[in-house]
Protein backbone atom coordinates (compact mmCIF):
# COMPACT_ATOMS: atom_id res chain seq x y z
CA UNK A 1 0.00 0.00 0.00
CA UNK A 2 2.81 2.74 0.73
CA UNK A 3 4.46 2.59 -2.09
CA UNK A 4 1.70 1.44 -4.68
CA UNK A 5 -0.44 4.14 -6.63
CA UNK A 6 -3.71 3.68 -6.34
CA UNK A 7 -5.64 0.38 -5.42
CA UNK A 8 -8.23 -0.59 -7.97
CA UNK A 9 -11.40 0.17 -5.68
CA UNK A 10 -9.32 3.48 -5.18
CA UNK A 11 -10.09 4.43 -8.45
CA UNK A 12 -13.28 3.75 -9.46
CA UNK A 13 -14.20 5.65 -5.95
CA UNK A 14 -12.86 8.93 -7.07
CA UNK A 15 -13.80 8.08 -10.20
CA UNK A 16 -17.59 7.80 -9.40
CA UNK A 17 -17.32 10.92 -7.65
CA UNK A 18 -15.87 12.76 -10.20
CA UNK A 19 -18.44 11.56 -12.22
CA UNK A 20 -21.12 12.53 -10.10
CA UNK A 21 -19.51 16.47 -9.52
CA UNK A 22 -19.45 16.83 -13.18
CA UNK A 23 -22.56 15.87 -14.32
CA UNK A 24 -24.13 18.39 -11.19
CA UNK A 25 -22.07 20.92 -12.51
CA UNK A 26 -22.13 19.66 -15.94
CA UNK A 27 -26.03 20.24 -15.99
CA UNK A 28 -26.44 23.22 -13.77
CA UNK A 29 -23.40 25.03 -16.01
CA UNK A 30 -25.76 24.45 -19.31
CA UNK A 31 -28.59 25.80 -17.06
CA UNK A 32 -26.72 28.99 -16.54
CA UNK A 33 -25.72 29.05 -20.25
CA UNK A 34 -29.07 29.01 -21.52
CA UNK A 35 -30.02 31.76 -19.02
CA UNK A 36 -27.11 33.78 -20.19
CA UNK A 37 -28.26 33.62 -23.94
CA UNK A 38 -31.23 34.30 -22.95
CA UNK A 39 -30.09 37.25 -20.31
CA UNK A 40 -27.87 38.63 -23.55
CA UNK A 41 -30.94 38.95 -25.80
CA UNK A 42 -33.04 40.82 -23.63
CA UNK A 43 -30.37 43.09 -22.29
CA UNK A 44 -30.64 44.39 -26.12
CA UNK A 45 -33.78 44.47 -26.29
CA UNK A 46 -34.26 46.48 -23.20
CA UNK A 47 -32.13 48.93 -24.11
CA UNK A 48 -33.58 49.28 -27.64
CA UNK A 49 -36.99 49.72 -25.78
CA UNK A 50 -36.06 51.98 -23.41
CA UNK A 51 -34.49 54.23 -26.34
CA UNK A 52 -37.31 54.06 -28.64
CA UNK A 53 -39.91 55.06 -25.83
CA UNK A 54 -38.09 57.57 -24.29
CA UNK A 55 -37.59 59.12 -27.49
CA UNK A 56 -41.02 59.07 -29.09
CA UNK A 57 -42.63 59.77 -25.61
CA UNK A 58 -40.97 63.24 -26.22
CA UNK A 59 -41.67 63.90 -29.42
CA UNK A 60 -45.33 63.07 -28.92
CA UNK A 61 -45.28 65.63 -25.73
CA UNK A 62 -43.73 68.13 -27.72
CA UNK A 63 -46.56 67.90 -31.28
CA UNK A 64 -48.18 70.80 -31.97
CA UNK A 65 -51.89 71.90 -31.09
CA UNK A 66 -54.68 69.88 -32.69
CA UNK A 67 -52.25 68.24 -35.01
CA UNK A 68 -52.31 64.40 -33.57
CA UNK A 69 -54.62 61.84 -35.54
CA UNK A 70 -54.00 58.52 -37.37
CA UNK A 71 -52.11 58.75 -41.13
CA UNK A 72 -54.26 58.36 -43.50
CA UNK A 73 -52.72 57.93 -46.87
CA UNK A 74 -56.07 58.58 -48.77
CA UNK A 75 -58.57 55.42 -47.83
CA UNK A 76 -59.23 56.15 -44.59
CA UNK A 77 -57.45 55.70 -41.16
CA UNK A 78 -54.76 52.91 -40.73
CA UNK A 79 -54.98 51.58 -37.37
CA UNK A 80 -51.88 51.40 -35.24
CA UNK A 81 -50.03 54.38 -36.77
CA UNK A 82 -49.39 58.01 -35.40
CA UNK A 83 -49.48 61.10 -37.25
CA UNK A 84 -48.62 64.40 -35.83
CA UNK A 85 -46.57 68.08 -36.84
CA UNK A 86 -43.83 69.68 -34.69
CA UNK A 87 -43.81 72.60 -33.17
CA UNK A 88 -42.02 73.67 -36.29
CA UNK A 89 -44.98 72.63 -38.47
CA UNK A 90 -43.22 69.56 -40.10
CA UNK A 91 -45.60 66.65 -40.07
CA UNK A 92 -44.28 63.04 -39.38
CA UNK A 93 -45.68 59.86 -39.01
CA UNK A 94 -44.84 57.00 -36.77
CA UNK A 95 -45.77 53.76 -38.05
CA UNK A 96 -45.71 49.72 -38.33
CA UNK A 97 -43.36 48.19 -41.20
CA UNK A 98 -42.66 44.72 -42.49
CA UNK A 99 -41.20 44.81 -46.44
CA UNK A 100 -43.26 41.50 -46.63
CA UNK A 101 -46.69 42.88 -45.68
CA UNK A 102 -47.47 44.49 -49.44
CA UNK A 103 -49.88 46.89 -48.52
CA UNK A 104 -49.78 49.77 -45.67
CA UNK A 105 -53.38 48.83 -44.04
CA UNK A 106 -55.00 47.95 -40.87
CA UNK A 107 -54.06 44.32 -40.77
CA UNK A 108 -50.90 43.39 -40.03
CA UNK A 109 -50.42 39.83 -41.16
CA UNK A 110 -46.69 39.47 -40.37
CA UNK A 111 -45.04 38.10 -37.36
CA UNK A 112 -43.18 40.91 -36.31
CA UNK A 113 -42.40 44.60 -37.62
CA UNK A 114 -40.43 47.57 -37.52
CA UNK A 115 -41.63 50.83 -35.79
CA UNK A 116 -40.30 53.92 -38.29
CA UNK A 117 -40.82 57.54 -38.15
CA UNK A 118 -41.81 59.39 -41.42
CA UNK A 119 -40.39 63.20 -41.92
CA UNK A 120 -43.29 63.25 -44.55
CA UNK A 121 -42.48 66.82 -45.18
CA UNK A 122 -38.98 65.44 -46.57
CA UNK A 123 -40.67 63.26 -48.76
CA UNK A 124 -40.53 60.16 -46.58
CA UNK A 125 -43.37 57.61 -47.95
CA UNK A 126 -44.14 55.03 -45.28
CA UNK A 127 -45.97 52.84 -47.82
CA UNK A 128 -42.32 52.31 -48.63
CA UNK A 129 -40.58 51.86 -45.40
CA UNK A 130 -39.19 55.76 -45.76
CA UNK A 131 -37.83 57.16 -42.31
CA UNK A 132 -35.78 56.61 -39.35
CA UNK A 133 -36.04 52.59 -37.94
CA UNK A 134 -37.17 53.97 -34.20
CA UNK A 135 -37.48 49.76 -33.18
CA UNK A 136 -37.54 46.42 -34.62
CA UNK A 137 -39.01 43.36 -33.98
CA UNK A 138 -42.71 44.66 -32.77
CA UNK A 139 -44.99 41.42 -32.67
CA UNK A 140 -48.10 42.21 -35.11
CA UNK A 141 -50.88 43.93 -33.75
CA UNK A 142 -52.73 41.30 -35.23
CA UNK A 143 -51.16 38.13 -33.20
CA UNK A 144 -52.33 37.04 -29.53
CA UNK A 145 -51.35 38.69 -26.61
CA UNK A 146 -48.94 40.34 -26.01
CA UNK A 147 -49.51 42.24 -29.07
CA UNK A 148 -48.20 45.76 -30.58
CA UNK A 149 -50.94 48.44 -30.27
CA UNK A 150 -49.97 51.86 -31.00
CA UNK A 151 -53.60 53.53 -30.32
CA UNK A 152 -54.92 57.08 -30.62
CA UNK A 153 -56.65 58.87 -28.20
CA UNK A 154 -58.61 62.46 -28.25
CA UNK A 155 -55.54 63.89 -26.07
CA UNK A 156 -54.13 61.12 -25.26
CA UNK A 157 -51.33 58.10 -27.10
CA UNK A 158 -50.87 54.60 -25.69
CA UNK A 159 -47.98 52.62 -26.19
CA UNK A 160 -48.09 49.21 -25.90
CA UNK A 161 -45.11 47.80 -27.18
CA UNK A 162 -44.10 43.83 -27.42
CA UNK A 163 -40.55 43.62 -28.69
CA UNK A 164 -40.06 39.40 -29.81
CA UNK A 165 -36.40 38.59 -30.78
CA UNK A 166 -35.79 34.93 -30.71
CA UNK A 167 -37.34 32.85 -27.65
CA UNK A 168 -37.75 36.31 -25.47
CA UNK A 169 -40.31 38.64 -25.45
CA UNK A 170 -40.35 42.29 -23.80
CA UNK A 171 -43.30 43.74 -23.26
CA UNK A 172 -44.15 47.41 -22.08
CA UNK A 173 -46.54 49.91 -21.79
CA UNK A 174 -46.93 53.70 -21.13
CA UNK A 175 -49.29 56.80 -22.62
CA UNK A 176 -48.47 60.33 -23.36
CA UNK A 177 -50.89 63.42 -22.66
CA UNK A 178 -48.99 65.57 -25.51
CA UNK A 179 -49.13 69.03 -23.31
CA UNK A 180 -50.00 71.31 -26.04
CA UNK A 181 -53.46 69.98 -26.51
CA UNK B 1 3.38 7.76 4.80
CA UNK B 2 4.61 8.76 1.39
CA UNK B 3 7.83 7.91 -0.20
CA UNK B 4 9.23 8.83 -3.68
CA UNK B 5 7.81 5.85 -5.73
CA UNK B 6 3.67 7.39 -4.79
CA UNK B 7 1.71 9.26 -6.71
CA UNK B 8 -1.52 11.50 -4.89
CA UNK B 9 -3.32 9.90 -2.42
CA UNK B 10 -7.03 9.57 -2.14
CA UNK B 11 -7.50 12.08 0.29
CA UNK B 12 -4.91 14.82 -1.68
CA UNK B 13 -7.31 13.96 -4.75
CA UNK B 14 -10.41 14.29 -3.34
CA UNK B 15 -9.37 17.35 -2.04
CA UNK B 16 -8.31 18.75 -5.69
CA UNK B 17 -12.37 17.66 -6.50
CA UNK B 18 -13.55 19.42 -4.19
CA UNK B 19 -11.29 22.85 -4.88
CA UNK B 20 -12.09 22.45 -8.34
CA UNK B 21 -16.07 21.93 -7.78
CA UNK B 22 -16.07 24.83 -5.52
CA UNK B 23 -14.22 26.77 -8.06
CA UNK B 24 -16.83 25.75 -10.86
CA UNK B 25 -19.84 26.56 -8.19
CA UNK B 26 -18.51 30.29 -8.00
CA UNK B 27 -18.58 30.40 -11.78
CA UNK B 28 -22.01 29.34 -12.02
CA UNK B 29 -23.01 31.51 -9.12
CA UNK B 30 -21.52 34.81 -10.70
CA UNK B 31 -23.30 33.84 -14.03
CA UNK B 32 -26.65 34.07 -11.88
CA UNK B 33 -26.07 36.86 -10.23
CA UNK B 34 -25.13 38.88 -13.76
CA UNK B 35 -28.75 37.43 -15.31
CA UNK B 36 -30.70 38.10 -12.46
CA UNK B 37 -29.12 41.82 -11.82
CA UNK B 38 -30.37 42.39 -15.64
CA UNK B 39 -33.77 40.93 -14.98
CA UNK B 40 -33.92 43.76 -11.85
CA UNK B 41 -33.46 46.18 -15.03
CA UNK B 42 -36.03 45.01 -17.14
CA UNK B 43 -38.62 45.32 -14.34
CA UNK B 44 -37.31 49.03 -13.40
CA UNK B 45 -37.48 49.98 -17.25
CA UNK B 46 -41.31 48.41 -17.53
CA UNK B 47 -42.27 49.48 -14.04
CA UNK B 48 -41.01 53.07 -14.99
CA UNK B 49 -43.14 52.72 -18.02
CA UNK B 50 -46.24 52.07 -16.36
CA UNK B 51 -45.41 54.39 -13.50
CA UNK B 52 -45.35 57.50 -16.25
CA UNK B 53 -48.48 55.94 -17.82
CA UNK B 54 -50.41 56.21 -14.71
CA UNK B 55 -48.87 60.50 -14.52
CA UNK B 56 -49.54 60.99 -17.92
CA UNK B 57 -53.17 59.30 -17.24
CA UNK B 58 -53.88 61.80 -14.43
CA UNK B 59 -52.53 64.98 -16.20
CA UNK B 60 -55.16 63.86 -19.28
CA UNK B 61 -57.77 63.45 -16.76
CA UNK B 62 -60.23 66.62 -14.86
CA UNK B 63 -58.23 68.38 -12.06
CA UNK B 64 -61.05 67.35 -9.46
CA UNK B 65 -61.15 63.56 -10.15
CA UNK B 66 -57.10 63.36 -9.15
CA UNK B 67 -57.21 61.53 -6.04
CA UNK B 68 -55.35 58.91 -4.36
CA UNK B 69 -56.14 55.76 -5.82
CA UNK B 70 -54.13 51.97 -5.71
CA UNK B 71 -54.73 49.05 -8.13
CA UNK B 72 -54.16 45.84 -7.26
CA UNK B 73 -53.35 44.55 -10.11
CA UNK B 74 -52.24 45.72 -14.08
CA UNK B 75 -53.65 43.71 -16.64
CA UNK B 76 -50.25 42.55 -19.40
CA UNK B 77 -48.54 42.47 -16.35
CA UNK B 78 -49.02 39.73 -13.42
CA UNK B 79 -45.61 40.50 -12.22
CA UNK B 80 -46.36 43.87 -10.62
CA UNK B 81 -47.95 43.50 -6.93
CA UNK B 82 -49.58 47.65 -7.27
CA UNK B 83 -49.75 50.68 -8.62
CA UNK B 84 -50.55 53.46 -6.23
CA UNK B 85 -51.40 56.91 -6.53
CA UNK B 86 -50.42 59.18 -3.48
CA UNK B 87 -52.24 62.60 -4.11
CA UNK B 88 -52.41 65.83 -1.66
CA UNK B 89 -53.11 69.05 -2.45
CA UNK B 90 -50.50 71.24 -1.46
CA UNK B 91 -51.54 74.46 -2.66
CA UNK B 92 -54.63 75.89 -3.54
CA UNK B 93 -55.18 74.62 -7.31
CA UNK B 94 -51.84 72.48 -6.56
CA UNK B 95 -52.00 68.64 -6.23
CA UNK B 96 -48.57 66.36 -5.24
CA UNK B 97 -48.91 63.01 -7.23
CA UNK B 98 -46.65 60.41 -6.50
CA UNK B 99 -46.74 57.03 -8.40
CA UNK B 100 -45.37 54.06 -7.11
CA UNK B 101 -45.40 50.62 -8.98
CA UNK B 102 -44.47 47.51 -6.76
CA UNK B 103 -43.03 43.85 -7.51
CA UNK B 104 -41.61 41.22 -6.16
CA UNK B 105 -38.50 39.94 -6.92
CA UNK B 106 -35.77 37.96 -5.85
CA UNK B 107 -37.90 37.44 -2.58
CA UNK B 108 -37.75 41.00 -2.06
CA UNK B 109 -39.93 44.27 -2.94
CA UNK B 110 -38.61 46.72 -5.42
CA UNK B 111 -40.53 49.63 -6.86
CA UNK B 112 -40.08 52.65 -8.72
CA UNK B 113 -41.71 55.94 -7.83
CA UNK B 114 -42.42 58.93 -9.83
CA UNK B 115 -43.59 62.30 -8.58
CA UNK B 116 -45.03 65.80 -9.92
CA UNK B 117 -47.14 68.25 -9.19
CA UNK B 118 -50.25 69.52 -11.34
CA UNK B 119 -51.75 72.62 -10.92
CA UNK B 120 -55.85 73.61 -11.57
CA UNK B 121 -55.41 76.02 -15.15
Amino acid sequence: MTNGGFSLIETLIVLLLLAILLAVSGSLFVVSLRAWDSGCIRTGVREDVSYAMEKTVRDLKEMALGSLNQYDPGSGDIAHTIQYDDLSGNTYVLYLYNADDATLDSTYGENLYDLRKADIDEGDTPATGDGVLILRDLVSPDAASPATALTVGDTQITLDVAVQRGDETVRTRTKVRPRNL
Amino acid sequence: MRNMRQGFTLIELLITIVLATSGLMVLVHLMGVAIFADSDLEYSLISLNLANEKLEELKDSDYSTIASVTESSISGFPWIDDRIVTVSEVDTDLKDVQVEVRWTQQGGRQSVNVHTYIANY
